[in-house]
């Protein structure tokens, strides 16, 4: 039969035997693009920029580019103290209800023209302004008006002193636009005053930058820098081994281990954001002050951090901002005690446990699974019962926005300004109360009083009295905070990894 | 008239057509249902956990913006009027209309297909001959040892563990590169496809294998082939106009829909391997919630499906004439 079909069989082969000679001569004609000393650097992102207006950008990889191309008002160093932006410092009045703001000299955009006080005011108006619909609206909720007495000088006044006022105005989604372009055309075509110009996008694939030779700082270190779209982990993995993306940032220890090579170095960093299982309060399950810190005293946090982020990270409290850190160890039940558990279990009449559902996200951090299987086992050895829906990134956040839970394995957002991570949360007006579920006369005055008192010191022990209620309340069970792992090719040099691995050392940035 | 009107409506042609209609009909309504079910929207897609910071009449206003607002009736009415007259929709993330992602996508899932289907081919049917040479004898253990082998090793998983292997070992990694298209870098185009090719190919080679093997073997004891070499036709003559022949049609049903689900994109293959096909258009639509994106490219791959059908009724026809009477 073979001998047979014996011509077929030879078209077939010569076929195969042509298709893979073509492949092969082809695989070894080497990739056709080369890089240079002068760049581009390869900066590999899991998903696209797809936000390209700042004000409006909450994910972290348009935040990532974006802080490239924009720049803001104020900027924060790497103990995430505000410095100066494109303005000095301001002067403060008195009272604390007016900062002056004096802008450097000879900034421009990337278009040619010029940045003055006129574009700062614009810029703040617009993210006041309810159909902006700015991420930052909130955050500068303080600010009465904004007036430009002449081209270097803006004047700030606010309704009442607010200390969170000068972290407000770093970063992206404060950053300043040109008055004169629209923002449509902005939304496609980006026109900042940051390191490097926009120059392309290709969505889903890639978005170039070149150097902006007028940065106000000084020139950038790379001709070029592209942003690579690349989604997998595996294949991102692979592309920093082959030295077709210099650089990239991971959320998984494992991942970013298996990214290590002698061309590929990997720096740990501290992040600011913590995990947490979210109790609402104000459910029927956890209304009782004692069901909430049965499940406090329950849990072992270093053994979630053991199994879930396999030892890389720290037991955190409510407040992770270096300056205003919360000491773990403040808390009720700093360490597990499940004899403690179940007498808060009894107290609260519920002495042979409950049950309750907590919602857990998939897609949106890694370690999410393993947290909730980890507390599931533990609060299990009090008697308590927690079930695991796991749902999907948008199912998620639809439920967790509606506040129709009674539990959520979360990964929450954290600034270098307690008042911007916790006011929205647990004051009784704040936009995010229905998914905390908790409030108190004594926080919101506490919170009035932190946003108030410019003091450092005296600020300090304001939060800290507010973090000591959160804890003995057990309005949630705060674990611990992560880490995130920057990959680079050794002929990367410059680079400064900080917390939260902030991209704000890359314009100094350089290919070997 | 009324003749001529039944003539029509019975005819093969016409009914395969109007089931084509019908079926992407099915498709759009059964797509736009299932993405209205699903929880979430491309406001909280967008904005994640800060659309909690946004007012009822912010949030109003991008219901409007999105269409969110419509009814569903119209929703639906309003994008079906859009693709009759060529607007598949628009991708505020992407910032291009859906025609234009469609027509940079879909030529590279279409190269993708084909070059898996050719090696698919060219494994599968020599692989299936071979094995039915001499059934039961090393040549068949060996060769569906492999093919079970293949069937079993997922393609996430050969993928990655190629790409990997390839790139720490010989630093080759030509898909971490920016994506070539076929018509601006044709040597980088052709290193970005062929792991994929080969991978996807491998994988479908097995079935056709497979499918050759049976049908060989089935035709090789029918009592026409029987009677055929009893009236003396030549034994090549036999097996190339008889069996070979006679075993096309279930490898070419085997082929079409293999190459149909190519043509849907091969959503895993294409994110391992960072192509930027019609699978991964679909998946970048669902994750970010944008309705017209998905309804717009699902719509195009059941197209897609629908005509790789009909074109594999046609080969029937040309394959066995028998066919063109039913």
């Amino acid at each position: 039969m073979l001998r047979r079909h014996r011509r077929t069989l030879r078209c077939l082969i010569a076929a195969g035997t042509a298709a893979t000679a073509l492949a092969t001569a082809t695989a070894c004609s080497g990739t056709a693009s080369s890089r240079g000393a002068n760049g581009p650097l390869v900066f590999g992102i899991s998903a696209d920029a797809t936000q390209l207006l700042p004000w409006t950008a909450t994910a972290v990889q348009s935040q990532q580019v974006l802080g490239q191309v924009y720049s803001s008002l104020l900027d924060l160093d790497s103990e995430l103290v505000p410095v100066d932006g494109l303005a000095e410092l301001p002067a403060v009045s008195k009272d604390g209800l007016s900062y002056t703001f004096t802008l450097k000299s000879g900034v421009t955009f990337t278009d040619g023209s010029a940045l003055d006080s006129t574009d700062v005011k614009y810029s703040i108006d617009k993210i006041l302004s309810p159909g902006t619909k700015a991420v930052a609206r909130t955050s500068l909720s303080a600010v009465q008006r904004v007036t430009a007495p002449d081209a270097r000088h803006v004047v700030i006044k606010l309704r009442a002193p607010d200390a969170s006022l000068l972290t407000a105005l770093t970063g992206v989604n404060t950053a300043i636009l040109p008055s004169g372009t629209s923002l449509d055309r902005l939304k496609s075509k980006p026109v900042g005053s940051g390191p490097y110009a926009f120059e392309n996008r290709t969505p889903n694939q890639s978005i170039t930058l070149v150097r902006n030779a007028d940065y106000f700082r000084g020139k950038p270190g790379l001709g070029s820098l592209e942003f690579r779209v690349i989604q997998d982990d595996a294949s991102m993995v692979s592309a920093l081994r082959s030295g077709t993306v210099d650089m990239a940032i991971f959320d998984n220890s494992v991942t970013a281990k298996s990214a290590k090579s002698a061309d590929v170095t990997v720096h740990t960093v501290d992040q600011l954001d913590y995990h947490a299982l979210q109790l609402r309060a104000d459910s029927s399950t956890f209304r009782n002050k004692d069901v909430r810190l049965a499940v406090q005293c329950a849990i072992d946090r270093e053994q979630v951090v053991k199994t879930a982020a396999l030892g890389q990270g720290d037991v955190a409290g409510p407040i992770t901002s270096p300056a205003y850190a919360s000491d773990p160890a403040a808390r009720p039940c700093p360490a597990r005690d499940l004899n403690a558990a179940k007498k808060h279990l009894a107290d609260a009449g519920k002495p042979k446990g409950f049950t309750f559902t907590a919602i857990v996200p998939q897609g949106l951090y890694s370690s999410a699974a393993n947290e909730a299987q980890n507390i599931q086992a533990q609060l299990a050895d009090a008697g308590i019962t927690m079930k695991i829906e796991t749902l999907d990134s948008s199912a998620y956040v639809d439920r967790w926005l509606a506040g129709t839970f009674d539990a959520a394995i979360a990964l929450n957002g954290a600034g270098a300004d307690p008042a911007t991570t916790y006011t929205r949360y647990f004051t009784s007006g704040g936009n995010f109360n229905k998914v905390a579920g908790y409030h108190s006369a004594s926080l919101d005055k506490l919170f009035t009083e932190g946003i108030a008192t410019t003091d450092p010191a005296a600020r300090k022990a304001v939060y800290q009295k507010i973090s000591r209620e959160l804890e003995d309340q057990a309005a949630w069970i705060w674990l611990y905070t992560g880490r995130s792992y920057i990959a680079a090719n050794t002929r990367v040099n410059g680079f400064q990894p900080i917390a939260d691995a902030d991209l704000q050392s890359l314009w100094e940035t350089k290919v070997a | 008239m009324k003749s001529t009107l039944r003539h029509l409506t019975g005819h093969p042609v016409t009914r395969r057509l109007g089931e084509a209609v019908l079926t992407l009909l099915g498709v759009s309504v059964l797509t736009f249902l299932l993405l209205r079910v699903l929880p979430g929207d491309q406001i909280t897609a967008s904005y994640g956990i800060d659309a909690g910071d946004l007012t009822g009449s912010q949030l109003a206003q991008l219901r409007a913006y999105y269409g969110l607002d419509k009814p569903l009736a119209e929703q639906f009415l309003s994008w079906l009027g859009g693709v009759f007259t060529g607007n598949l929709g628009y991708s505020s993330n992407a910032g291009q209309s859906v025609a234009d992602m469609t027509a940079h996508a879909l030529p590279v899932t279409l190269e993708l297909a084909v070059l898996a289907i050719v090696l698919a081919l060219v494994i599968g049917i020599p692989g299936g001959l071979i094995a039915a040479s001499r059934p039961g004898a090393l040549r068949d253990g060996v060769a569906q040892s492999a093919s079970l082998l293949v069937l079993s090793a997922p393609v996430f998983l050969t993928g990655t563990v190629l790409a990997g292997v390839l790139a720490d070992s010989f630093g080759w990694n030509p898909n971490g590169e920016t994506f070539a298209p076929l018509t601006e870098d044709l040597p980088l185009n052709l290193q970005q496809m062929l792991l994929p090719a080969l991978v996807l190919g491998v994988s479908i080679a097995s079935p056709i294998m497979q499918t050759t093997r049976t049908a060989i073997l089935d035709i090789r004891s029918e009592d026409f082939i029987r009677t055929a070499r009893a009236k003396g036709v030549p034994e090549r003559a036999l097996h190339v106009r008889h069996v070979l022949r006679n075993a096309l049609i279930p490898i070419v049903t085997m082929s079409g829909l293999q190459f149909g689900f190519l043509l849907g994109g091969a959503v895993v293959v294409e994110q391992i391997f960072s192509l930027p096909g019609i699978g991964r258009q679909v998946l970048l639509g669902m994750g970010q919630k944008e309705y017209s994106v998905v309804q717009s490219t699902v719509l195009v791959i059941a197209v897609m499906f629908v005509l790789v059908n009909l074109l594999t009724d046609l080969v029937y026809r040309m394959v066995d004439p028998r066919v063109w009477s039913r």
